[in-house]
């Protein structure tokens, strides 16, 4: 999970093409194939294992008994197992690979995502017990092959005497037959005894005795490379984000989602990028992801994020201010402190309860913490899908509710840069929400963009489609916004009628689909995407997840 | 950690461990020595799987259930105590992965049991139990708020609710209106 090394290939649009970014887009379901191919092996490694101690005790090489791993026919490998390296690491690797796997399961990470977070940085410890693992090895290899080749006949002088003992190395191929002219050994050889040939009929004799010692260790030509890469990539990442990100600014939002301003040196994003934030003050090794809501340059150098507040009524938080005595002030601050973030689902990046009770602190809350001075630490940006919004001539953005985000920041991308800026030629933009004053949120940038394509001769550029689930009031967009208002609809989208509309203006076109929202509402999409119609238009569909 | 579920922890973990003590003993009838416990540790491993599987309904939140679950969610519920007790359950699994830790195949299945095991026993500490999803286990309501109504209404309309009635007799009391 090299973040920013695929930030950087997905940025280096020279070498790296469209198809190949999307195939960066599915790293997280790359990586949990690899984890599942790791479980395979690892059984199919413990298989072969069970019957090499099998054979340990029933094949027992009575001739070299320094090829054996047991000292006798009777002992088993369940006396040698927790007595030698290579024993105690296998189970320790096999029960590590249990917990990391049961911890990785859909339902707990939905539930407690810490849990499978901690449980899953296990691997660094699995990843040194397979280094150790050979060592001190079962497998042995024979080092003088010239010396005592397979099937040579050994003599054994015994005193003087003319015996020899007739010593074969194991194992004995079949002479081969002989079809060439020598039949007898040279004149100048020693006498040898009788039926001594190899399979050509000559004679072989060794020199010596065969010499075995423990196979050479292999392993971290295998994983030497990934893991250094892995490492320097965590390196550079603590290092990037060891200066800490000042809040310059707190901003309340209807349906509470409060917009956070941060301000970092050197900080610049790409649109449709997101960070991880670290708030020390409640865990100093829980990074969280947030989407920015507006591209950073070098001029501008500010991270914006939008993240949705839940009251938390049973945290221990709220007991603990319950009984606080102390001044409503003290109250405050210490609250907000407190800023705890959780992903609750994959598909809801920006989820932040705050442990508070009542929501009418919140403005205090947000005064108190400019004042403060209280400071994150920002890890990023990462790249994501959102970023190819700006390499397809049309574009169609789907939204679920707080998944607007990335959208967000493409389009005060395009505020900032103009609708000219890259080959996008049209933007169709869906945004489905439950309450209307969810529209209010972005709803200055949305009419700003519009204005701004209609200046640059660009009337048809932005075309928006908004869908309210829940509520029917639509009045406080009629006062305000009425060019948003007029795009407003009831009711949940209707996803044929939608891809129709835009696959018959813009036919024999490729047309990249961007998804951030729920899962019911992707495996919708996904499914009109992938069929074929009538104006051979061509939907490739893009899932933001982190 | 925030507020975790051991016991859906507890779960996972006793089902990873019931397949790879089911596959090693499998593995373990095929030449080794010992038979007889590959072949328990085969029939202990199916038996915690179909244990296991009905995944317990969460305090506060919803639960994603497993692929036909329900059915064996019966099963598991009708047998009341035995199986929503996680002290029961921490008992079982400990007994259960003794046995298998005595051939080389299955002993990383009992290793992993025992673990599992471990971590019931912490779930029960914390006061959990298995509550089956889609069944009702709050029970019917008392019927002593509720009157059993047997006969049709006696008297005509305007009339208070049948509890706060008088009790008499069903017969038709007729031309008084006054009386409820």
């Amino acid at each position: 999970m090299c973040r920013t090394v695929l930030a950087v290939i997905r940025g280096s649009t020279q070498c790296v093409g469209r198809k190949a970014r999307r195939v960066l887009d599915g790293s997280r379901k790359f990586h949990m194939l690899c984890g599942a191919a790791i479980c395979v092996a690892a059984a199919t490694h413990c298989l072969g294992h069970f019957y090499n101690a099998l054979n340990f005790s029933e094949h027992y090489n009575v001739k070299y008994p320094e090829v054996n791993l047991v000292c006798n026919t009777k002992q088993t490998m369940s006396f040698l197992m927790p007595t030698t390296v290579p024993g105690l690491t296998g189970v320790a690797m096999v029960l590590l690979l249990m917990l990391i796997v049961s911890t990785s399961s859909m339902a707990i990470r939905t539930v407690n995502y810490e849990l499978f977070w901690y449980t899953h940085h296990l691997f660094l410890i699995l990843y040194c017990l397979m280094l150790l693992h050979p060592m001190r090895g079962i497998l042995k290899e024979q080092l003088n092959l010239d010396e005592h080749p397979p099937g040579c006949h050994m003599l054994m002088d015994t005193g003087g005497s003319n015996d020899t003992l007739n010593v074969t190395s194991e194992p004995e191929p079949e002479p081969e037959p002989y079809h060439g002219l020598m039949s007898y050994p040279e004149p100048e050889a020693e006498p040898l005894p009788e039926g001594s040939t190899d399979e050509f009929g000559r004679i072989v004799t060794c020199k010596g005795p065969p010499v075995f010692d423990t196979h050479a260790v292999e392993v971290w030509v295998w994983l030497v490379g990934p893991f250094c890469l892995y490492c320097a990539e965590r390196v550079y990442r603590l290092v990037r984000s060891n200066s800490p990100a000042a809040i310059s600014g707190i901003i309340e939002h209807p349906d509470e989602v409060v917009e956070v301003q941060l301000t970092k040196e050197g900080f610049v994003a790409k649109p449709g990028q997101y960070v991880v934030i670290n708030c020390p003050d409640v865990s100093t090794l829980e990074y969280h992801p947030f989407t920015l809501t507006m591209p950073s340059s070098f001029r501008l150098m500010s991270i914006r994020l939008y993240t949705r507040i839940y009251v938390h009524p049973f945290s221990r938080l709220h007991t603990h201010t319950h009984t606080q005595t102390n001044t409503h002030t003290h109250t405050h601050t210490h609250t907000c402190i407190r800023i705890a973030f959780v992903i609750s689902d994959e598909n809801i990046k920006c989820v932040a309860p705050l442990l508070l009770y009542e929501k009418v602190l919140l403005s205090n809350l947000c005064v108190q913490m400019v004042h403060t001075h209280r400071s994150l630490y920002v890890d990023g940006p990462f790249g994501s899908p959102s970023e190819n919004v700006f390499h397809y001539d049309v574009s169609l953005c789907i939204a679920g509710g707080i998944g607007i985000t990335p959208f967000a920041s493409v389009l005060n991308h395009l505020l900032n840069e103009g609708t000219k800026s890259s080959r996008l030629r049209r933007l169709y933009l869906v945004w489905v929400c439950k309450n209307i004053t969810s529209f209010l949120w972005i709803a200055q940038v949305l009419c700003s963009l519009q204005r701004q394509a209609w200046n640059e001769n660009r009337p048809d550029f932005l075309n928006i489609h908004l869908h309210l689930t829940r509520s029917r009031d639509v009045q406080i967009l009629e006062r305000e916004y009425p060019f948003l208002n007029s795009r407003v609809h009831v009711g949940r989208p209707q996803w044929r009628h939608i891809f129709d509309e835009v696959a018959r203006y813009n036919p024999r076109t490729s047309i990249g689909v961007f998804l951030c929202g729920p899962k019911g509402m992707s495996k919708g999409v996904k499914k009109i995407c992938l069929k074929k119609n009538k104006f051979h238009t061509k939907f490739e569909f893009h899932k933001e997840n982190f | 950690m925030g507020q975790i579920e051991w016991a859906m922890w507890a779960n996972e973990q006793a089902i990873i461990s019931a397949w790879v003590m089911l596959t090693g003993g499998i593995i373990g009838l095929t030449g080794f020595n010992r038979w007889e416990i590959a072949a328990y540790s085969v029939a202990a491993g199916i038996f915690i799987i179909l244990l296991e599987y009905p995944r317990g309904k969460r305090k506060k939140g919803h639960t994603i259930e497993r692929r036909y679950q329900q059915y064996l969610t019966r099963v598991i519920h009708a047998c009341g105590t035995i199986t929503s007790n996680y002290y029961i359950r921490f008992v079982l699994h400990l007994l259960l992965c003794v046995p298998a830790g005595f051939q080389l195949p299955t002993i990383l299945g009992a290793l992993g049991l025992f673990i599992a095991s471990i971590i019931y026993f912490v779930a029960a500490f914390h006061g959990e139990k298995w509550q089956p999803i889609g069944i009702d286990t709050k029970g019917a309501p008392s019927s002593s708020n509720q009157t059993v109504i047997t006969q049709p209404p006696s008297q005509p309309p305007p009339r208070a609710p049948a509890h706060v009635r008088p009790k008499r007799p069903a017969q038709p009391v007729e031309g008084d209106p006054t009386i409820l």
